[in-house]
């Protein structure tokens, strides 16, 4: 049972509670819990968060009406995992919406991305690289909370995906490129990252109908963890998935 | 390039090769801020944001939260001749309130002292390596002593009728074995210190070195407050017409009196500290 910041390549991290330890309200500033001070913060510059108390835990409600984002955690590769809600109150429409975006390409897919997408009934969540071109998707068919963790890797060039750091889905590889890195890793672009600007577009605040979610935690390292520290990794998730009931 | 990439790929490998990386960086930029008119305060604005996300991007690629890396600066040759050398000037300004502002930011000063393409932009090919062997020195005395490279830049300024006194930050000597910058405003200055009395020139008569100090004597007394009065280094304006020659680019005689140090690259030429491009206008009544 360990947390996040023990595991090796822990680069940057958010706890999405309005707790003073957590959250600077002055400043709208979620405070980077791997070490590297304001530099690394998550700022909202967009509207004011939302947060809700869900099954016990203080959390932020994204739905578009407030966003920001900060630094680029893993310009290279790596792995990130999310504890989040996905929710869908529709009837059976296919709907997407970007939690985070990595890069500043106009047309959506053009950036990395965590995107919620509800297709036929399943709420699927996707780690994906620009253009889609090397990802991942962790489906579930109802609104409940999931710990999912994912990681792009250059080495073996395949996306990885798993709810509990022991079983591990992956990607085919991509074909090999040693010329460029873009389609594995989460972004070309040095900028950072968007978050909570679920249409992407940056002068939005419009709510999308029938797609949102709750927003409990988010974690960055700079390595495939999966591989790399399965053992630390594993028992993270464990961690996780405890604290929330899983 | 995604330079953040490129930190986290360049120390992965070094770690994986069983070495413990370090991050370090050289920043010569600003001809196409001055091309493009930038204003001095965005580009120092730009210049903070940037070097001070390349310093985290550095600490997290290292996976030590608390490393602050250093950054050295230099100040470009001309950049572009727009305005009459202001947009030149207000980079190189700029330039110099990063280096003051940013932690761990080294001021290695000017690049005039290595020879320069014709196009007053670039230096030659050797003096890119030649440059390259001076900021090394400086990150090596950095990474062993801890100690911050500090450039030869004017400290103070006294004003008494037509006599002003400059105060450099270590004892200078006049060094005219290359006449850098001696063809600009040739009527008005005088080593590559130029005066400006509320912004017009006044023809500088004389020099004289004095360890730290040079005494100056002004072809006139100024007219303006004291408040309006500046004495500028190394940063002529240039004609628009390219000229070839070190005497032809902005830069100035003066550098300190300590010893060079001969390059490696090209062991005849003797490395020195020159008077960097400076404007100093808090001038002093003498």
């Amino acid at each position: 049972m360990i947390p996040a910041r023990d595991v090796p390549s822990y680069v940057q991290g958010y706890r999405f509670s309005d707790e003073p330890y957590f959250y600077d309200a002055d400043r709208q500033a979620f405070r980077d819990m791997a070490g590297y001070g304001d530099r690394a913060e998550l700022l909202i510059d967009v509207g004011s968060p939302i947060f809700e108390t869900i099954d016990g835990h203080r959390c932020l409600k994204l739905d578009n009406t407030f966003h920001g984002g900060g630094i680029m955690p893993i310009p290279w590769h790596g792995s990130l995992v999310t504890v989040c809600k996905p929710m869908y109150s529709g009837a059976g429409t296919t709907v997407s919406v970007y939690p985070l975006l990595f890069g500043d390409a106009t047309l959506l897919s053009s950036n990395g991305a965590v995107l919620v997408q509800h297709f036929g009934g399943a709420r699927r969540l996707y780690f994906t690289s620009p253009s889609f071109a090397l990802n991942q998707v962790d489906a579930q068919n109802n609104n409940g909370l999931r710990v999912t963790g994912f990681a792009l890797d250059q080495e073996t060039r395949r996306a990885y995906s798993t709810k509990d750091g022991v079983t591990i889905s992956t990607s085919s590889p991509l074909a090999t490129n040693t010329h460029s890195g873009s389609s594995v890793g989460p972004s070309a672009s040095s900028r950072g990252f968007r978050f909570g600007n679920l249409d992407g577009n940056p002068e939005s605040t419009t709510p999308p109908a029938e797609l949102y979610l709750y927003m409990h935690e988010l974690h960055f390292f700079s390595e495939n963890i999966w591989t790399k520290y399965p053992n630390e990794a594993a028992q993270m998730m464990a961690s996780l998935r405890a604290q929330y009931g899983l | 390039m995604n330079p953040n990439a490129i930190l986290h790929r360049l120390c992965q490998i070094a770690r994986e090769d069983g070495y413990d990386p370090e991050a370090m960086f050289y920043t010569a930029h600003g001809e196409a801020n001055a091309a493009a008119n930038t204003p001095e305060s965005e580009y120092y604005d730009l210049g903070m944001e940037y070097y001070g996300k390349m310093q985290l991007y550095a600490a997290q690629a290292m996976r030590k939260p608390g490393y602050l890396a250093p950054v050295v600066f230099t100040y470009p040759n001309q950049s572009n001749n727009g305005d009459a050398g202001q947009r030149d000037i207000a980079i190189k300004a700029a330039i110099k309130r990063i280096a003051e502002a940013l932690p761990n930011a080294i001021n290695l000063g000017p690049i005039y002292q290595w020879p320069m393409e014709s196009d007053r932009v670039h230096p030659l090919p050797a003096s890119y390596v030649m440059r390259g062997e001076a900021v090394g020195k400086v990150l090596k005395e950095y990474a062993t002593f801890g100690s911050i490279y500090q450039p030869l830049r004017i400290i103070d300024v006294t004003l008494n009728g037509t006599e002003f006194v400059a105060t450099f930050s270590e004892p200078v000597v006049r060094d005219d074995a290359v006449p850098y910058g001696q063809s600009l405003n040739a009527a008005n200055a005088e080593d590559g210190m130029e005066w400006f009395d509320n912004g017009t020139n006044i023809a500088i008569s004389t020099l004289v070195y004095e360890g730290w100090r040079v005494r100056g004597t002004l072809a006139s007394v100024p007219t303006g407050a004291v408040e309006q009065q500046a004495l500028r280094v190394a940063s002529q304006a240039t004609p628009a017409t390219l000229m070839n020659g070190p005497e032809n680019n902005a830069g100035s005689l003066i550098r300190a009196q300590s010893p060079g140090w001969p390059s490696i690259f090209d062991p005849s030429y003797i490395n020195y500290k020159w008077a960097m491009p400076q404007s100093y206008n808090k001038v002093r009544q003498g």
